[in-house]
């Protein structure tokens, strides 16, 4: 099992080395760069453009060094912690976020939560009823669910709390903590915000999620070793947690690899509508301002993630299942 | 119901909901088990013989009802209990199955959980009955463990914590049974227990069956379509075709004064020993079909009989498992062909015999080039030129191909569900670019006929066939290009007795109007017996004897080959199994063969016993004393 783990984070590094050579050359590929999009912004509101200055900038960030130089600097940095300079923000990456870190991931965790705890119920109800009302009803729902796209969702759900709940409109804070260090009220005032994100951005997930348990336990309730289990005479519900859905889990769980990326990523539109502080915003803003530096960490920190993501599944399932666990592959 | 019965069925009709209209498959049946007694319901897949079991243990699938009839079960302790009338999920049906009525099933490999250890399944059944009730953690540990030694595992305490998929299908059999008697149930249905296993180890399982009864005194409903097995295990039989019982009686009166004609024709449809070389199977239904029309190849010339369509030398192939446990790796090689060498002349059978895992599957995916050999050759020699099969290129392998075709085992999986009958026999032909659109559908037209089945079938997809006519569609495409090879590897094991004995004569015709060759690869001796003019006996890798069938059925000579023989079950009751040692120590395994046969490759040589029959041994053996 040591030896399995420590292969498989070994296999890690060559895939973050691709994926970073792959992240740099993409945001390379558009025409110009920050200096010159800066450049062209200036001269768009009719101010002085300071050729010394810009000198200075080009000569400071190395724009006047080959992509190849620039690349090695940007990754052999991250590798000492020194994620680069985000130009609009004026800061070092790392400041700049550093803070939304948090929040993304208090919102991604709270969504991921709550996509289990209502797609689990809904699939085993929907698998072991299959074709009744309730059964269908699940399915429309879960259409709905999927069909419905996520930012009319939150405007409407962000009317809704600020009509019954008087919360306020946008943020995930009230107004009044924005800047405050984290205190008790502030944390319940995060927590009345947080709901409507969660939901907006869990629902299309725990739809599709209850589509994949439904499937994944019906193809397992068919199996001959179900009915060994009712032959032993084992309660209904017991047979069902015991076997076909320990068996179902496996499905689930090589899906937590991609899982976190796809929360984080897809919830960005959904943090604009919603002026979330979240990394979102920050990361489209970046990659339309070709602010480099930041938009290529932060990818490069969902790649981080999602290679994360893969190894706990991974793991997770070579513990679950012993065939995973016991049995090695044949080699030809 | 009467003293000394433990089950009595009367009248039990089964319906089932197909698209919202009930269909009968059980439509009357009724029997009885006796108390250390065992009742053998044999009938056809889809006589209703298992939904009949179901129904006892009310595990019918959810679309499944009992409509009519009762079935009258006598508990070990408390009074007789009607089941046809107890609630399918209840309390009252829960505390008994699994406890005084169990079940054991065909698949061993999936009737077992994949990722609970085998001391877990099986301890459950004492856990949440009455039995286990009060019992600690280490009383039901060694409960669980007594039990796993009386089904015959050599070591019940790693048992206990082995995984399904660590063990070979007799062992997880054997799990299944322990599994089904840890609470002593008074019935146990076996629902084909030894259909999915290899001569050797089914005979086994019947044996320890037997043993068990007598033992734990539990009366035991067999359900089976092999009469072979009801000869020898059944006290009394009920034949029933089509849901309803068509004869019953005690196992004397079945198999010497069979009554109904469909009981006749069953013990005339199976292949057994004794039959004359030219005398043909009885197939139930259907067998008169038309003279064939296919056309052969012109200017194809017949070769000198000296010089053999295939020659394969020295076959290996080897695979490198990886063993990976808690600390690292360790590795196994596994000979899966061992240095191999046969041939086959034009217009003969060749019969490869063999367990699951002997290897035999593996030459025949070597000689398609599907695998690829480690080391060896085969020559293949048209009379023309003689073609190195496994050292051609991919463009003349393709040209190659039509020479050697193959039909497979299972005709469900074997065969694209999204094709018409028509596509599925002129993709051949379209591969190899061969004649018109008009052309290949003359063809296919012609192949159907040629397999007794009517032009009609070529716009239907294969869904609409029986498993019969399945499998003459995948012969019907083996020969789309004119073979002059056939790899018939299983190609009736998926079959019932009366569809097997109309495959195997349609096989038996086309080999003889079309001067095919055959390679025919099956578990079954009696099959192979006849179909097959030579035989090949394999085991762990290696051909331990080859010869005619005659001298191979009549004078075997390696240890392996007589344990085969001797494990099969013959319908007829003169003829019991005679379960020797070298049956029951697992006769695959080389470890249980006799010094003389056992060794390295190099150690061991093909002795000739004369007439082509030829065995390996060790050089110097005298082998007087193995015909004595």
């Amino acid at each position: 099992m040591f030896y399995y783990i420590f292969r498989r984070v070994l296999m890690m590094i060559p895939t973050l080395i691709i994926t970073s050579a792959l992240i740099f050359a993409i945001i390379e590929a558009p025409p110009g760069d920050y200096l010159e999009s800066y450049i062209a912004e200036l001269k768009a509101q009719g101010e002085a453009v300071d050729n010394a200055r810009i000198e200075y900038l080009r000569e400071e960030y190395g724009f006047n060094k080959s992509p190849i130089e620039r690349y090695f600097t940007w990754v052999s940095g991250m590798l000492v912690g020194d994620f680069g300079y985000s130009f609009a923000y004026e800061l070092p990456v790392t400041a700049v976020v550093g803070d939304r870190l948090f929040l993304t991931v208090v919102v991604s965790i709270a969504t991921i939560i709550f996509t289990w705890l209502i797609a689990f119920p809904i699939g085993i109800y929907s698998a072991t009823r299959q074709y009744s009302w309730g059964d269908y009803g699940f399915t429309f729902l879960g259409l709905l669910g999927i069909a419905i796209p996520n930012f009319l969702l939150a405007l409407v759900l962000m009317y809704l709390a600020n009509v019954w709940f008087g919360t306020s409109i946008g943020g995930l804070v009230d107004p009044e903590f924005v800047g405050q260090p984290m205190s008790w009220p502030k944390f319940m005032s995060v927590l009345s915000h947080l709901w409507v994100p969660v939901i907006v951005i869990g629902t299309a997930g725990t739809a599709g999620m209850v589509r994949r348990i439904r499937a994944n336990l019906l193809d397992e309730l068919q199996k001959q070793y179900v009915t060994t289990a009712r032959a032993k005479g084992l309660h209904p519900f017991r047979a069902l947690v015991k076997y076909p859905l320990r068996m179902s889990l496996n499905f689930f769980i090589s899906d937590i690899g991609s899982l976190l990326p796809a929360v984080i990523s897809g919830a960005e539109v959904v943090a604009i509508v919603l002026s979330l502080e979240t990394t979102g915003p920050l990361l489209i803003a970046a990659l339309q301002k070709q602010d480099m530096y930041l938009a290529g960490s932060f990818l490069m920190f969902l790649s981080l993630l999602t290679v994360i993501g893969v190894l706990i599944s991974d793991i997770a399932l070579a513990w679950l299942d012993p065939r995973i666990r016991l049995s090695g592959g044949v080699r030809k | 119901m009467d003293e000394g019965e433990v089950l009595r069925v009367d009248g039990l009709r089964v319906a089932f909901d197909v698209n919202g209209s009930p269909v009968e498959v059980v439509k009357g049946i009724g029997f009885r088990v006796c108390a250390g007694a065992v009742t053998a319901v044999v009938g056809e897949s889809g006589s209703g013989k298992s939904v009949t079991a179901q129904s006892i243990m009310q595990i019918l699938p959810k679309n499944g009802k009992i409509v009519g009839g009762t079935i009258q079960f006598r508990p070990s302790t408390g009074e007789i209990v009607d089941m046809a009338t107890l609630e399918p999920n209840g309390q009252r049906v829960r505390s008994l199955r699994g406890s005084s009525v169990t079940m054991i099933f065909q698949e061993p490999m999936s009737s077992l959980s994949p990722v609970h250890t085998v001391g877990d399944q099986v301890e459950e059944s004492l856990r949440i009955h009455a039995l286990g009730k009060g019992m600690s953690r280490k009383e039901l540990r060694a409960a669980t463990e007594e039990t796993l030694g009386l089904a015959g595992f050599p070591d019940p305490h790693r048992a206990y914590e082995m995984y399904p998929f660590e063990m070979s299908g007799g062992l997880r059999q054997r799990a299944m049974i322990a599994m089904a008697l840890i609470c002593r149930p008074s019935l146990l249905i076996a629902d084909e227990p030894t259909t999915a296993l290899d001569v050797t180890v089914q005979a086994q399982i019947l044996k320890l069956l037997k043993e068990l009864q007598a033992k734990i005194g539990m009366a035991v409903l067999l359900i089976t379509h092999d009469l072979g097995v009801v000869a020898n295990v059944a006290d009394e039989v009920v034949v029933v075709y089509d849901g309803r019982v068509v004869e019953a009686g005690p196992v004397e009166e079945i198999f010497r004064n069979p009554q109904h004609e469909y009981l006749k024709a069953l013990l005339n449809a199976a292949p057994h020993f004794d039959m004359a070389p030219d005398q043909r199977l009885v197939a139930l239904r259907g067998g008169n079909r038309d003279v064939i029309k296919l056309n052969k190849h012109e200017g194809r010339r017949v070769q000198p009989a000296d010089r053999p369509l295939l020659t394969v030398s020295n076959l290996s192939k080897v695979y490198n498992l990886r063993k990976s446990s808690f600390f690292g790796g360790e590795a196994k090689v596994i000979r899966a062909v061992d240095d191999v060498s046969f041939t086959i002349r034009r217009g003969e059978c060749l019969g490869l015999v063999g367990e699951s895992g002997s290897g035999k599957t593996t030459v025949s995916k070597i000689l398609t080039r599907a695998i690829t050999a480690d080391s060896g050759s085969v020559i293949f020699d048209d009379g023309e030129k003689q073609v190195d099969v496994l050292n051609l290129s991919d463009r003349e392998l393709k040209n190659f191909r039509p020479h050697l075709q193959m039909v497979f085992q299972d005709p469900v999986s074997s065969l694209s569900p999204r094709m018409t009958v028509a596509d599925i026999l002129r993709e051949p032909m379209q591969i190899h670019n061969q004649g018109s659109r008009s052309d290949q559908m003359r063809r296919a037209k012609e192949l159907l006929t040629a397999v007794e089945l009517g032009a009609n079938a070529l716009n239907r997809y294969p869904h609409s066939f029986s498993g019969g006519q399945r499998q003459r569609i995948g012969i019907a495409r083996s020969l789309a290009m004119n073979p002059d090879l056939l790899i018939l590897d299983e190609p009736v094991s998926a079959l019932d007795v009366s569809v097997q004995a109309q495959v195997l004569n349609l096989l038996k015709d086309l080999q003889e109007e079309l001067g095919l060759t055959y390679l025919f690869i099956a578990h079954n001796l009696a099959v192979v017996n006849y179909m097959a003019e030579r035989v090949a006996v394999m085991a762990a890798g290696r051909i331990v004897e080859i010869g005619p069938s005659r001298a191979i059925f009549e004078a075997p000579t390696h240890p392996y080959t007589r344990a085969l023989l001797k494990a099969v079950p013959f319908a007829d009751l003169d003829r019991p199994l005679v379960l020797d040692e070298l049956v029951l120590k697992g006769s695959s395994d080389p470890r249980n063969w006799p010094d003389a046969f056992r060794g390295d490759m190099e150690e061991l040589a093909t002795i000739d016993l004369g007439g082509g029959h030829e065995v390996l041994a060790r050089r110097n053996i005298d082998f007087r004393e193995f015909h004595a």
